[in-house]
């Protein structure tokens, strides 16, 4: 968790946010996952100064939280978006109270996760409450009990008749935020049933690729590809696949790709990475050097993937044809010399070499617990250019420099005017040095927020820029996600 | 003079009212016959064939309406909910929630709001009901939806809007604020080189090092000039994507199918990659592309000769897979093939003729039953030497081939048992057809029998 935003919180508010964290994360994961292992941790050191010798209760009403008797105040923002989905979450549930009791503060980590999966399991039963409470006594989670929704604490229901309106957001108009968050959702899920050898359909995948491309095409602002630049340390694997997913379709627009190989290229890029599922996690994030025997199960990766999609993923032949070769090829190289070794002569696809592009500039620019400092996306590309003919795509890595520019959107820039900035929009194709930016400034609180959006291509009376770049770096290096200033 | 007023009206005559409540007006009633229409077309489309009459007037019946409700008031819109369709705020379908009910199947995929616009053409139609027929009732794990679908056929006159939340809010919400972007604290020390070995993985990066400093894309000398396309470059790229094709995956997914059959060792996998070939094998055969078929054919037969000798856990996935292959209706479908015989390449034929002597004996004797059908005298031809190369091998063949009610096959068998000189089988097959009604068989059996010394 980032800290300076979770320290804004209240601790009323650290707490609401664990449970609902915990409640996503068992969702998701296995509970022995070091992902909602650190949910436990936030939740018991978000309980510690507020449980009593009565122990805590959360409570719902009229819309609002009440925690030990005192109303959390509603704060605008990301907590209160927040805290609606968990206060729905309840009120779905039927839930009204939680009280806790001073157990729950040395209950085992197993125990805590069990509870997480009841409060999930209870929205599927028509007495939901009531079964909770029986299963937390039957499974000995006695430091919790729930209470019954009081009537009148939920939200206002439509009135009788009215008709539900609530159209789709319109597409090119769609939010970024969602739209990458229900893409990242549907490769979750693929890759949990394929972690339990579960035959998966690629339906709800399939329908986000078609979302995401439709976005690509009819977006004013690329704003999807702002969203690319989301750095999750801890959630590396998925947040890279969406990333490369979405890199992939910008460079297949730039080719004027058709729709439908859009949505192949869309697939494959969520996909390339699936046999990592099946990898030991201390091995994807092992920080010493790994032994050879190590290093060639990891290779296996790219032929794991074809392996499982042709294995689990329920769709027909043509369909998994188009969809296993990329996966299959995008550590092959451009001139074949890479991995898996199997004598592999025949050309790489298309597809697979705009993935190979987009999942090695992901990659660069990511935080890795190998890589002490990741590279800032010009010296990735600086990087990339050397392997012009031999790793990558001539004139595909071409297509990529023009349309991301010498500075790639979330890029952090210095300027000589001492400010610091962010690249929001690519530069024109006439001077690719100098791109939009947004200013940040400092919050005083150890954060910044959005500025002015500027044009470094801006010139003054005299014909010289108005502001110059002296230096760039990573936004992680000030502990930044590009996405929160730019969509 | 008659006087022309059409009607007295009493001067305390109370004004004219409007139509009475109930009675609808001229778009809802055209919208009611449209809606009508593609509801019968939604409940009959596929029950006869595409050629039949009741097909092709439900189509035309289809059409004619949303066409006429096109023309007067333009698009045919409507919302869709869980058990009806709403038109300008009223129901004007309503059914139990079920796979028979249209609006539940577009409400439970997604579609919240369903247009026809003016100019919709019959294809498109068509297509609409080959789409909703085939997602109408969803599978457990389905690949796509009714949603995915339509999207992908791009019907220029016909629009939805879908939600692509898919899942409620609450429980997809990604807080961007609380994603760390950095590493854990503890990874402050040394200098961590990335892994060993080739690749963009194996980097090592030293921030504070000149090198690294070097490498910026900022520091290229004419980035500018690189990094325009020239005119040649820009019809390269389109080259490019016009030769990406669908069959080109097809190619390369069996090549490496057949890759992870020779390097896996678990039977799932050899189950899997033989399902795959299997449905790509069939797709080859119904789209009579026989090369393609026959590659795979031939390249399971060599597997499943490995398999025998050193892979005896994947016997049941070939056995499996030659159990589907060998099916009397994919034989009949092959024998289909014939009548397109004259359209067919050389190396289609041969392929397709590779394909049927590869197949076991007893297909063989599926061949003999439908050699009556194959009309083309060159199919002809090669059909008997099919069956020929299966009867020198099997002697059931041969028997059910020589007593065909098809002279050249009767002929072709004699002549099979000629050359295989074997006394005790001519004693077997032959003698009762000294007494055969065809001239030349009943001679050519004499030869034969003479030639043994059997009289």
């Amino acid at each position: 968790m980032e800290k300076n935003a979770y320290q804004k919180m209240s601790s009323g508010e650290q707490l609401l946010h664990a449970l609902h964290s915990l409640t996503n994360m068992v969702r998701i994961y296995q509970g022995n996952n070091q992902l909602v292992r650190n949910c436990l941790v936030q939740l018991t050191e978000s309980m510690t100064p507020l449980m009593t010798g009565a122990g805590l209760r959360v409570q719902l009403e009229n819309g609002r939280f009440f925690i030990n008797e005192e109303k959390l105040p509603r704060r605008r923002g990301v907590v209160e978006h927040v805290l609606e989905l968990f206060y729905e979450f309840l009120t779905v549930r039927g839930i009204g109270a939680l009280q806790f009791r001073t157990g729950i503060m040395t209950a085992p980590p197993e125990a805590l996760v069990g509870f997480a999966v009841l409060l999930n399991e209870c929205g599927e039963r028509v007495d939901g409450p009531d079964w909770l409470d029986r299963q937390f006594r039957e499974s000995g989670l006695d430091w919790v009990s729930v209470q019954v929704l009081a009537a009148g604490s939920e939200r206002p229901a439509r009135a009788a008749g009215e008709r539900e309106r609530r159209r789709p957001e319109p597409p090119g108009q769609r939010s970024p935020r969602k739209v990458y968050a229900y893409t990242l959702r549907s490769l979750r899920d693929v890759a949990q049933k394929i972690s339990v050898n579960q035959r998966v359909g690629m339906r709800k995948a399939v329908r986000m690729v078609q979302t995401m491309v439709e976005e690509v095409f009819l977006q004013e602002q690329p704003l999807l590809l702002a969203m690319s630049t989301i750095r999750a340390y801890d959630d590396y694997t998925f947040t890279h696949s969406v990333n490369v997913a979405i890199l992939s379709l910008y460079i297949g627009r730039q080719l004027g790709l058709p729709r439908e190989t859009m949505e192949c290229l869309g697939v494959c890029g969520l996909f390339h990475d699936l046999g990592k599922v099946t990898l030991p996690y201390d091995l994807l994030n092992k920080s010493e050097a790994l032994t050879s025997e190590e290093s060639a199960q990891l290779r296996r990766h790219s032929l794991d993937s074809t392996r499982l999609i042709v294995q689990l993923l329920a769709a027909p032949a043509d369909r998994k044809s188009r969809v296993m070769i990329p996966p299959f090829e995008h550590h092959l190289k451009y001139d074949l010399s890479g991995y898996p070794v199997l004598g592999w002569t025949r050309p790489i696809s298309l597809c697979g070499r705009i993935l190979t592009i987009a999942d090695v500039y992901d990659a660069l620019t990511s935080p890795r617990v190998y890589r002490k400092e990741a590279m800032s996306a010009d010296r990735a590309l600086g990087l990339m250019v050397q392997g012009l003919g031999t790793v990558f795509d001539p004139l595909i890595l071409k297509v990529f420099i023009r349309m991301l520019g010498v500075y790639p959107i979330g890029t952090l820039l210095e300027l000589d005017n001492g400010e610091i900035a962010l690249v929001s929009r690519a530069p024109l194709a006439e001077d690719l040095h100098r791109p939009w930016v947004v200013i940040l400034r400092e919050d005083g609180q150890g954060g910044f927020v959005r500025g002015a959006e500027v044009n470094l291509a801006e010139q003054d009376r005299d014909g010289g820029y108005c502001r110059r770049i002296v230096g760039s770096s990573h936004p992680s290096s000030r502990n930044i996600q590009p996405a929160s200033f730019l969509t | 003079m008659n006087d022309v007023t059409a009607v007295d009206v009493p001067p305390d005559a109370p004004p004219a009212v409007p139509p009475a409540a109930g009675l609808k007006s001229a778009e809802i009633l055209a919208a009611e016959k449209a809606v009508a229409a593609i509801m019968t077309g939604v409940k009959n489309f596929g029950v006869f064939a595409p050629e039949h009459a009741s097909t092709i007037n439900m189509l035309q019946g289809v059409l004619r309406a949303i066409t006429q409700y096109g023309e007067i008031f333009g698009s045919l819109i409507f919302e869709v909910e869980r058990q009806s369709l709403v038109f300008q705020g009223k129901p004007i379908y309503e059914g139990p929630p079920g796979d028979d009910n249209p609006a539940f199947v577009l409400f439970r995929a997604g579609i919240s709001r369903f247009e026809f616009a003016p100019g919709l053409e019959e294809n498109e139609v068509v297509r609409f009901f080959e789409i909703y027929n085939h997602y109408r009732v969803m599978a457990d794990e389905p690949d796509d939806d009714l949603v995915s679908a339509l999207w992908r056929a791009g019907l220029p006159h016909i629009f939805y809007e879908a939600s692509y939340e898919l899942w409620s809010e609450a429980e997809t919400a990604v807080d961007y604020d609380a994603l760390s972007a950095l590493a854990p604290a503890d990874s402050d020390g040394p200098e961590v080189t990335a892994r060993p070995g080739k690749g963009w993985e194996a980097l090592r990066v030293e921030s504070s090092s000149d090198n690294y400093r070097k490498v910026s894309l900022a520091l290229l000398p004419n980035l500018n000039e690189y990094c325009a396309l020239s005119q040649a470059e820009q019809e390269t790229l389109l080259a490019m994507v016009a030769e990406d094709t669908p069959a080109g995956g097809s190619e390369a997914a069996v090549r490496l199918m057949f890759m992870l059959l020779a390097r896996e060792s678990a039977a799932p996998v050899h189950e899997a990659a033989l399902g795959f070939l299997q449905e790509v094998y069939l797709n080859f055969l119904a789209n009579r592309a026989f090369q393609r078929a026959y590659f795979i054919l031939d390249n399971i037969r060599k597997e499943a000769m490995v398999a025998k000798e050193s892979k005896p856990w994947a016997l049941p996935a070939f056995e499996k897979f030659y159990g589907v292959v060998l099916q009397p209706e994919i034989i009949d479908s092959l024998v289909a093939a014939w009548p397109h015989f004259g359209a067919m390449g050389a190396m289609e034929v041969k392929a397709l003729g590779a394909i049927l002597q590869q197949l076991p004996a007893k297909i063989a004797a599926q061949l003999v039953a439908q050699f009556n059908k194959v009309e083309i005298p060159e199919a002809q031809k090669l059909f008997v030497e099919i069956i020929v190369q299966h009867a020198r091998r099997d002697r059931e063949v041969l028997a059910a081939a020589l007593h065909s009610e098809v002279e050249q096959l009767t002929l072709a068998m004699l002549a099979v048992i000629r050359e295989l000189n074997d006394r005790n089988l001519v004693e077997q097959l032959l003698p009762k057809f000294r007494y055969d009604s065809r001239s030349q068989v009943r001679q050519e059996t004499m030869r034969i029998l003479a030639s043994h010394n059997i009289y």
